[in-house]
């Protein structure tokens, strides 16, 4: 089941890393509908992190959190989307993404959990990473 | 010796696609392990002379299979053609990895 919550303050002692290995941060904000980016890069966040030498995180901006969508057949590499999202979500890690994003009401049932991230909460996120890979 | 992994993923036309070069040179330079490994777009440089150059250096060059797959391009000696698992290897392994998009 989908579900998006508002951003909580979390307190500054509340780590997103929860290992010891490297957090590697997926930023995507390319338009899906325009380029094949965004499915590409959900394609290596899944490749990545199926080894389970980092953790991966995927926070999604503008455009491409349609990604998450119900109906995906526009989006170009559409396949990846539907390949690719179940093995995040079997990570136990919801999806980030832009809070107030207004492609987010286009999503119908979205098909992974996310969560809604403002961009000082995405600063904070960010500047836990130990790589960040903008697509 | 420290060991950096680079990751490029935009075609050889951006200018992204060249500060890594850059930065691999300069990181060559002061002596430092250097792992490159080209994904996406960037599949389409692998055999950039400025890329290649760095070779005999001692750059490790490493390309994503998949994406030359899909577009078409020879996989041959002009890298190490390589799956995901490669860059699984060199984030956890490197001690500092960057990207370049």
């Amino acid at each position: 089941m989908s579900q998006m919550t508002p951003t909580t303050p979390r307190p500054a002692d509340v780590k997103i890393r929860t290992t010891a290995r490297p957090l590697v941060l997926f930023l995507v904000t390319s338009d899906p509908r325009e380029t094949h980016r965004p499915a590409e890069a959900i394609r290596v966040a899944a490749g990545l992190g199926t080894w389970k030498k980092a953790d991966v995180r995927v926070y999604l901006r503008g455009p491409a959190i349609r990604a998450l969508g119900e109906w995906v057949d526009d989006l170009m590499e559409e396949d990846n989307f539907t390949r690719y999202l179940p093995i995040l979500r079997e990570w136990g890690h919801p999806i980030w993404v832009q809070a107030g994003a207004v492609d987010a009401a286009d999503l119908g049932e979205a098909t992974t959990p996310y969560e809604a991230i403002d961009d000082v909460e995405l600063s904070r996120r960010c500047a836990e990473a130990s790589s960040i890979l903008r697509f | 010796m420290a060991k950096l992994g680079i990751l490029i993923s935009c075609g050889p036309d951006r200018p992204a696609f060249r500060h890594g070069v850059q930065l691999a040179r300069a990181a060559l330079g002061r002596g430092v392990d250097v792992y490159l490994y080209c994904l996406d777009d960037a599949v389409a440089g692998v055999r950039d002379p400025d890329l290649q150059g760095l070779k005999p250096r001692g750059l490790k060059l490493y390309a994503c299979a998949f994406g030359a797959q899909q577009r078409g391009l020879p996989v041959d000696d002009s890298a190490a053609y390589a799956g995901l698992t490669v860059v699984s290897d060199l984030v956890a392994a490197t001690d500092r990895f960057v990207s370049f998009n």
